[in-house]
């Protein structure tokens, strides 16, 4: 369970919790006989026996071409054909070594695929978070407005913990379908970073869509990091 | 021939070329990329967890096999749900006539997008352009390949062109609290003491 804390239009802030779409449950493939058929991860290639590595160790690329056609010097014969379960990620220098601490470099690419800057990696750290509520920004979007600039990639329903947490979301939601509008979200003390819902997650802006069914209501925070419109 | 969205309203068709819009085409991209002491990039690979072996970056392969370790090619295979029947594949969708629906926002609404599109009416009937032009979101089928999931296609027109939104059903429900079973009478009588028995406690 994920939760965030979120502020209604008195800035009062609750602490709710927010869920995914679920996965659709896809089944499995069996074969024309109707046996169930899995499927596993083999190793085909090993860093030992790696083009760099073998080059580097044949100086003369003659010698290297005739050992490639007498003989299967590029199969690791001991490895190959071998089930990976549990495996971890390493990361591998040009020198075939793996490293023991890495360091990372973040370059920005233009629209048209060029490098724009290079910088050290800074970690960004979440802005949704379960003790900091995202404020009340106020900012009323009128629900067929924000339909026609900005495409609603990803969605999280928000809901209630408990009987008070239930009010105060109905609430929200009921404000929300009043107005048919959605209320632009953000983080930080006024709303104006991004959400980041995890440690170098990617950033969003939030717009919450809500509406009311009897006694019932549904919270959705709609989340967007593209623009309607044609790239120039 | 291109490949082209084709669509019926009302049974009058329409086509549209399309093409992908992305975030690196609108704002460029950012890559983190790590490096050695050097500078110079590094490659992801993996270690199995007996630890014995450095498997390069693509120096695994997925097969299919049965419990006896024979294998087969997924050309071979056919898709089960859960409860164990056959699901057929679906037809690609693009260049094949599909009915289209006007539908209200609430419909979008309801939908998580995967893709967006940029569309050219290489041909358009009167009736879709006027729903287009009045802002109507027309809802039809899609599917680039050939798969076990069809997507849906949300049409709508902006001040900026014709898009085309791919997206899958959220199938969010609406929530409810139950307080449970009441077990104070909602009427409010006087408080007495009388029936506090402080013996039991």
């Amino acid at each position: 369970m994920r939760y965030l804390r979120l502020t209604d239009g008195k800035k009062r802030d609750a602490r709710v919790q927010y869920v995914s779409p679920s996965k659709k449950k896809v089944g499995g493939y069996r074969n024309l006989e109707g046996e169930e058929i899995k499927s596993y991860r083999f190793i085909n290639d090993t860093e030992s026996y790696s083009p760099q590595k073998l080059l580097a160790l044949h100086e003369d690329r003659e010698e290297l071409a005739e050992e490639l056609i007498n003989g299967d010097p590029e199969i690791d014969m001991e490895k190959v054909g071998r089930l990976i379960d549990s495996s971890n990620q390493v990361w591998i220098a040009n020198n075939g070594k793996v490293l023991y601490s890495a360091k990372l470099v973040e370059t920005t690419y233009t629209t048209e695929g060029d490098v724009k800057s290079t910088k050290d990696f800074e970690d960004q750290e979440p802005t949704v978070v379960d003790d900091v509520a995202l404020p009340w920004t106020g900012k009323m979007l009128p629900i067929s407005a924000v339909l026609s600039k900005f495409v609603l990639l990803k969605k999280l329903q928000v809901g209630h913990l408990d009987g008070l947490t239930f009010d105060f979301l109905y609430e929200i939601a009921k404000s929300l379908q009043d107005k048919k509008s959605m209320l632009f979200l953000g983080g930080g003390p006024t709303g104006k970073e991004p959400l980041v819902f995890q440690r170098n997650g990617t950033p969003f802006r939030g717009f919450l869509e809500g509406r009311i069914k009897e006694d019932s209501y549904l919270l959705v925070l709609h989340l967007s990091n593209l623009e309607l419109k044609v790239p120039k | 021939m291109a490949r082209e969205i084709c669509i019926e309203l009302d049974g009058k068709p329409s086509k549209f070329g399309f093409s992908k819009i992305s975030r690196e085409k609108m704002y460029g991209s950012k890559k983190t990329v790590v490096v050695d002491k050097e500078n110079n990039p590094c490659d992801r690979g993996i270690i199995p967890i007996d630890g014995d072996v450095i498997i390069p970056k693509g120096g695994t392969s997925t097969l299919y096999i049965n419990d006896n370790f024979q294998m087969f090619s997924r050309k071979d295979l056919e898709m089960y749900n859960l409860d164990g029947e056959k699901r057929e594949k679906i037809p690609g969708t693009l260049n094949v006539e599909q009915k289209a629906t006007v539908v209200d926002e609430q419909r979008l609404l309801d939908h998580s997008i995967s893709s967006l599109y940029l569309l050219e009416p290489s041909e358009i009937d009167e009736g879709t352009q006027k729903n287009l032009d009045a802002g109507k979101i027309l809802e039809t089928n899609f599917n680039y390949y050939a798969g076990y999931n069809l997507s849906n296609l949300f049409i709508m027109k902006t001040g900026e062109g014709i898009f085309g939104l791919v997206g899958e059903p959220t199938n969010f429900e609406y929530c409810t609290h139950d307080a449970g079973e009441i077990l104070v009478e909602d009427e409010e009588e006087e408080a007495g003491f009388d029936d506090m028995d402080f013996g039991m406690l």
